[in-house]
């Protein structure tokens, strides 16, 4: 057998990553409008998809707000729950039987109804009145941005929302209102607290719910308890269960799921949601794959001489790659911090975005795969050109 | 080392491209050598397999019979791989229609070119201007292709098949597109560069002044080199 050619080994040594960045950078940033093209695609894309989740999250949290904020380790309500808005009230002797069970320290009523509220300058509004117990400190409004919770056991008040004071026609504390015709006084308001049926959260006292609702004393829509420390919940439902068939029993986490659960898919609007992040997603892979591609095709018969002159496929590859990540890096980057911006601004809107690090570093990942896919098509077509090409025409 | 060794030895080389009805015998039964710091000319009229005959000296294309020595080995067993690291190390490309890098400067493409060669980013980085003055284009370290006339872009290219030092540097065509004068120059430079570092440089092409300018003259027609050869030296 003949000697293999000797070959430097420095000339045997894959290159290094430099080469292939530089030319990849350089290639993509050439043609000005065509890697602004770009940019607004991956952008587009990344901003549609964060914000798109985002408001996933933020509904999902939306719904399940009152639930997670309330301490209560146990709900009862009647059977066939299906989402904390919307529930049947009860019989009055359930609190009793909850209250007694081993293991219940505390056991309280909960009023939950839909009731219209005039604005002072008139004009009504559907709004979720919850009445709790301002007793224990179980449930009842949180982030309080303004007013003394205190306020609230004089007789006609409520708390609201500050994202909501628009949409119930009130702007400061001392605003008269009324519900279901009964007067009502806004004492404070929270900062944060949505709804994601648009019916705004209306804090009550128990006592005043009952007179805004014409309520029979000891009604209840939810009977909530707390558990003494250690004891297991699904013991205590197994137990109450026996003495009451006829309701549901569930545990905070087994009804923010099930709520969660109602409003997003069995609904639709969470489907509806996710299916728009998928389009977003795709209608900006269609834009990129489009721009990478022309990329590589105007550049091909650079890819040619690189051939002829010895650069290995390998270069090939790692150029187009590298074109792929620059445009995955910068266009997540700007996309990410645009989505977030629209988070911030959420804050004070009724719909909350919520863009935690997870789906971030996620969206990357996409990003990449959806540059790098989109590249897939062109990196067949460069890594096998015939360095021949570049002397024949 | 032996400056009238070839370093490029080409013996019984056919080629035939494609098959049965429509195979085209683009060389028949070619042999050549070049020596170590020789410019030669390879002469003939179009289609008469100067091209074919660069790409397969090159190791861009094989024979279909024949073999090809580089630098006293054989070539044949090389695999595609193979040929393109031999390209890499030995063998020095300047195109027509130059081939340069429309995104990249001048002194980028050295340095890409370089680094490509497996040279350290900071000893490119020193190498990459040293070759443009080379090719006299000390002042044009950064002006990107579309800057530069035609005569200046071929200078570009030849600084970067100088890249790496390669003893073989072969031109297809590579002042037809220039006018004769800028021509000459590159011819001239070319010479310079075979001479002074004992390169074998082979140059294709179809003008017969330009062909003076080289060390001898190769004449090819119909795929067979012809018998007289001539030169100016
Ligand atoms: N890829 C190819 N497929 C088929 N025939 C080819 C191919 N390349 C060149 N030829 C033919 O081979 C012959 C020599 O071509 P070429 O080497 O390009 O000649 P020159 O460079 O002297 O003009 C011509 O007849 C040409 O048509
Ligand atoms: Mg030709």
């Amino acid at each position: 057998m003949s000697a293999a050619i000797e070959v430097s080994s420095e000339a045997a040594r894959p290159p290094e990553i430099g080469p292939a960045v530089l030319l990849a950078w350089r290639n993509l940033a050439y043609d000005r409008s065509r890697f602004v093209i770009t940019m607004v695609g991956i952008v587009f894309a990344v901003v549609l998809t964060a914000v798109q989740i985002g408001l996933f999250f933020g509904f999902t949290a939306t719904t399940t707000a009152v639930i997670q904020h309330t301490r209560a380790d146990l709900w009862v309500a009647v059977h066939g729950l299906r989402n904390f808005e919307i529930a049947m009230p009860q019989l009055e002797r359930h609190r009793n039987i909850v209250m007694e069970a081993p293991g219940v320290t505390r056991a309280e009523a909960l009023l939950v109804f839909f009731s219209a509220w005039r604005k002072p300058e008139g004009g009504d509004e559907s709004v979720l009145v919850v009445g709790f117990d301002p007793n224990s400190g179980i449930a009842g409004p949180w982030n309080i941005v303004q007013g003394d919770p205190a306020d609230l056991r004089q007789a006609n008040t409520v708390m609201v929302d500050d994202i909501n004071k628009a949409k119930l026609g009130i702007s400061k504390i001392g605003d008269r209102v009324e519900i279901n015709g009964h007067r009502a006084r806004v004492v404070g308001f929270t900062h944060g607290i949505r709804s994601f049926t648009t019916s705004p959260y209306v804090f009550a006292t128990y006592r005043n719910a009952i007179d805004y609702g014409y309520l029979r004393d000891n009604q209840a829509e939810y009977v909530i308890a707390r558990l003494a420390p250690g004891t297991d919940p699904m013991a205590v439902k197994r137990a109450l269960h026996r003495r009451l068939p006829s309701v549901d029993l569930l545990t905070r986490d087994e009804f923010a799921d099930l709520t969660k659960t109602y409003w997003m898919f069995t609904t639709g609007a969470g489907t509806a949601i996710l299916v728009a992040a998928a389009l977003g997603l795709v209608v900006g892979m269609v834009i990129v794959a489009q721009v990478l591609y022309a990329t590589t095709v105007d550049h091909l018969t650079e890819f040619g001489t690189l051939r002829a002159m010895g650069a290995p496929q390998g270069f090939i590859l790692r150029v187009i790659l590298w074109q792929a990540t620059i445009a995955a890096l910068l266009g997540h980057g700007i996309g990410i911090v645009i989505a977030m911006a629209i988070a911030r601004g959420s804050q004070y809107s009724t719909a909350l975005i919520i863009i935690p690090p997870g789906l971030a570093v996620g969206l990357f990942a996409v990003t990449f795969l959806m540059c790098a896919g989109a590249s897939l098509v062109s990196i067949r077509k460069a890594m096998t050109i015939d360095p021949a090409m570049v002397f024949q025409r | 080392m032996d400056d009238r060794r070839p370093a490029l030895v080409v013996e019984g080389v056919s080629l035939v491209y494609g098959s049965g009805a429509v195979a085209v015998q683009a060389l028949e039964r070619v042999d050549l050598a070049v020596r170590r710091g020789e410019m030669l000319a390879l002469m003939g009229p179009s289609g008469s397999g100067k091209t074919t005959l660069l790409m397969i000296m090159g190791c861009l294309l094989r024979p279909t019979a024949g073999s090809v020595r580089l630098l006293g080995r054989e070539t044949s067993p090389l695999d595609q791989a193979g040929m393109a690291r031999l390209r890499l190390a030995h063998v020095g490309f300047i195109f027509q229609s130059y081939n340069l890098f429309p995104a990249l400067s001048a002194v980028e493409t050295l340095r890409m070119t370089l680094r490509l060669k497996g040279w350290p980013a900071d000893r490119a980085r020193e190498e990459a201007p040293r070759l443009l003055a080379q090719v006299d284009l000390a002042d044009k370290l950064h002006s990107m292709p579309a800057q530069l006339s035609g005569g200046q872009k071929q200078r570009v290219a030849i600084a970067r098949a100088l890249a790496g030092d390669p003893e073989i540097i072969l031109g297809d065509e590579p002042t037809a597109a220039l006018d004769w004068r800028t021509g000459r120059g590159i011819m001239e430079l070319l010479r310079r560069l075979a001479h002074s570092h004992a390169r074998s440089v082979v140059v294709v092409t179809h003008d017969p002044r330009v062909a003076e300018l080289a060390d001898r003259i190769v004449t090819i027609a119909d795929g067979r080199i012809a018998p007289r050869e001539g030169g100016a030296s």
